[in-house]
């Protein structure tokens, strides 16, 4: 930009100077041809008059070089100087002008018409005098002018870049002083009070660009130690498990069991690990906002994975005697350009919580499928405990658990709704959740018509499955494993020796 | 020595509950506020392991009330709570000791012993009564350099005997620090267990530790001047 600056420093000077140069030689001409123009008007004046008062010798009043010729309109000359010479005759039109001649070189000349008082003829004098000195005094001037406009040029080109770089230096200066900020420092800014107003409009954007940064990275940061805390106790689990049966007794059975519990334990920390991989792909920057619908060609049957998710859970509702019931999948259902991973995530999230927060004989309905505008639905009701009102504005907080009298089981990180919110926000969709307390809860998610491919159609042929289904499968084996994480029922009464 | 855990996550509550019993310790277990209140106010406590993240009642104001009851049952606080603040907060509202999780069994253990010997007034874990020598520890018995064999519920009960040696222990203190909430003993069983440490520990040595205060208790002691005492400490009011 310093270079731009120069160039357009250096133009407008540059030209600004040559204009001027030019514009003056030319003005100082005019003015110089003017004046000389009107001393031969008086000099052709002068002598017009002697040779009308019928002086004999007027050419002893003309200066040396000059010439004239008087002549009538009907062409007869009646005088002339010198009588061998003839100034230049101009054609009429042309009052003043110069001319060339063989033997003087250039001379002005001008002509000009008298109409004395009858009897006496009207005459035309054409007066020419040498112009040599004018055109060296014009010479010289043009000379210095050029040399002055070179002079003001070369002057230009030293210091135009110098002045574009001092223009730009505050710009160079906050750039270096950006340069410096990291993620160690980001609550610095852009010190606004030093720079030049034209900057300011860009300054200021620049520091709430950094203030966003710098929030994001300590939401971040407030999560990833949250995550370090939540698993603490699991950890300890495991490890007070296995250091308390390696003090006990090293008896075939007692070691089985404290195998056993170790199991327990460590399946504990690897559903917490999937919740927190999955969490953390929530922060990763290229699922947040755009659309991560375009990264998913292959479009899923939503429908499919409904029901696969629910076939996961069913086992566990059924232990825990709550129905578990998905409505019937229409004939051809929509065809969703989404990440399977993440609403499969979605969906084994809501109903392994439906599950969790629902008491034995209770029910929960899971329906799914494409609205009137062409958004597509997923809502999932239960009539379990429900969520407290003072709770349900802080149920899509990582982390965040409300407070169950009854609640043994840590395995909950109280990241499920949290993952929900982030995948169904990354995949442009809304998620809201009603609920009464001792009455149920509902939760709806929706897709924007955007992910929808197709919907209502015939149907994919039997037997033929959407492309990432595959994927969705595996997925869903895996959530099952964590989703279906109970804790061991306590055996400490039956065990204890006395 | 009777033990309380206030843990919600069950898989750690019960591995701690079974090593501390291992260790001849009867332990309770409560996984939220409410119950932990509950069986504080019944029981007498020789030490309770506090989670302070618990669902339901804050864990703050959990510990605030155990500390600030008469008998002032030492509190070890065994969280995952690391912060210089939380730490100095739980020591300040009368925490007697704060330990992170997870933690080493070992350590656990050790500080266990270390918060009961404090609140018993001794500085040694070496009990030492005339020529009986307990080591908690390891859990062995000697007198006059002879090692004693104890079942784990005999070294339980002389243990307690001698941390309160001297004291007059009544029928009713034994049961509440011996046993814990599932256990359905009956008291007579008290007797038996005083007559076979008679057994192992008193005869054949002379002088004798345990001694029968009728209407009262029991009480370990190697001097006979120290029976007649009268208005000692007694359960419920432990010095610091």
């Amino acid at each position: 930009m310093t270079r731009q600056i120069a160039r357009a420093i250096l133009l407008a000077t540059c030209l600004t100077i040559v204009v001027a140069g030019a514009a003056a030689y030319f003005a100082v001409r005019w003015a110089v041809i003017a004046q000389l123009d009107q001393l031969l008007v008086e000099r052709a004046a002068a002598v017009l008059r002697d040779a009308g008062l019928g002086r004999d010798d007027p050419a002893r009043r003309v200066p040396e070089g000059d010439r004239y010729l008087i002549r009538t309109d009907a062409g007869q000359t009646i005088a002339r100087q010198p009588s061998d010479r003839a100034p230049p005759v101009l054609p009429e039109v042309v009052s003043s002008a110069f001319a060339s001649t063989a033997d003087q070189g250039r001379v002005r000349t001008i002509t000009l018409r008298s109409t004395p008082q009858p009897p006496a003829p009207a005459a035309t004098i054409i007066y020419s005098t040498s112009a040599r000195a004018y055109d060296a005094a014009l010479g010289a001037l043009a000379v210095s002018l050029a040399g002055v406009t070179a002079a003001g040029v070369l002057v230009t080109l030293l210091v135009a870049r110098r002045i574009a770089r001092l223009a730009t230096r505050p710009l160079a200066e906050t750039a270096a002083a950006i340069g410096e900020i990291d993620e160690r420092n980001l609550g610095r800014r852009i010190d606004l009070v030093a720079l030049p107003p034209e900057l300011l409009p860009v300054a200021e954007r620049l520091n709430e660009m950094l203030a966003r940064i710098e929030a994001a990275f300590s939401r971040q940061g407030r999560f990833l130690v949250d995550a370090a805390h939540e698993l603490r106790t699991p950890v300890a689990a495991l490890r007070t498990t296995a250091e308390v049966a390696l003090d006990g007794r090293r008896d075939p059975a007692s070691l089985a069991r404290a195998l056993e519990r170790c199991l327990n334990a460590s399946r504990l920390l690897e559903r917490l690990a999937l919740q927190l991989t999955d969490a953390l792909r929530t922060t990763a920057p290229a699922a947040s906002h755009s659309p991560a619908t375009d990264e998913w060609p292959e479009p899923i049957n939503a429908a499919r994975l409904v029901h696969d998710c629910v076939d996961v859970l069913e086992p566990l509702a059924t232990a825990k005697g709550v129905v578990l019931a998905a409505s019937p999948t229409p004939a051809g259902d929509a065809l969703l350009r989404a990440d399977p991973d993440r609403l499969g995530s979605v969906v084994i999230n809501l109903l392994s919580n439906a599950v969790e927060y629902t008491p034995e004989g209770g029910r929960i309905d899971v329906r799914a499928g494409l609205a009137a505008d062409g958004r597509w639905h997923l809502l999932v009701r239960d009539t379990g405990i429900g969520i407290a009102p003072e709770h349900l504005g802080r149920v899509f907080d990582p982390f965040f658990r409300a407070d169950k009298a009854r609640n043994r089981d840590r395995g909950h990180l109280g990241l499920g709704l949290y993952l929900v919110k982030a995948h169904v926000q990354s995949m442009g969709g809304e998620v809201a959740v009603t609920s009464e307390p001792g009455t149920g809860t509902t939760v709806t998610v929706t897709l924007p018509a955007s992910v929808v491919v197709r919907g209502g159609n015939p149907g994919l042929p039997a037997g033929e499955d959407g492309p990432a289904i595959g994927t969705v499968r595996q997925r869903t084996q895996d959530l099952s494993g964590v989703a279906s994480f109970t804790p061991p029922p306590s055996r400490s009464i039956q065990d204890r020796t006395v | 020595m009777r033990l309380l855990i206030v843990e919600d996550e069950s898989t750690l509550a019960e591995a701690m509950a079974e090593g501390l019993r291992n260790d001849g310790y009867a332990v309770d277990v409560a996984s939220n506020g409410s119950e932990a209140e509950f069986l504080v106010e019944s029981n007498a406590y020789d030490c309770v392991l506090l989670d302070l993240m618990l669902p339901g009642k804050d864990g703050w104001a959990l510990l605030e009330q155990i500390r600030t009851r008469p008998s002032r049952t030492p509190v070890i606080c065994v969280t995952a709570r690391d912060g210089v603040d939380d730490r100095v907060r739980g020591l300040d509202l009368g925490a007697d000791d704060y330990l992170l999780k997870p933690f080493a069994w070992k350590e656990l253990k050790a500080r266990v012993r270390s918060v009961i010997r404090r609140s018993y007034g001794r500085a040694d874990n070496r009990l030492v009564v005339g020529d009986l020598s307990i080591d908690p520890v390891g859990r062995t018995v000697q007198r006059a350099g002879r090692a004693i064999t104890l079942t784990s519920r005999e070294f339980s009960l002389l243990h307690y005997l001698a941390m309160r040696a001297g004291e007059v222990v009544t029928r009713s203190d034994i049961i509440e620090h011996l046993y814990d909430q599932n256990d359905d003993s009956l008291s007579n069983v008290i007797d038996v267990y005083v007559g076979h440490l008679r057994n192992k520990l008193d005869r054949g040595f002379g002088r004798r530790l345990i001694h029968t205060r009728r209407g009262q208790g029991y009480l370990l002691s190697a001097d006979e001047g120290q029976e007649e005492l009268v208005g000692g400490p007694k359960d419920g009011d432990r010095g610091a």
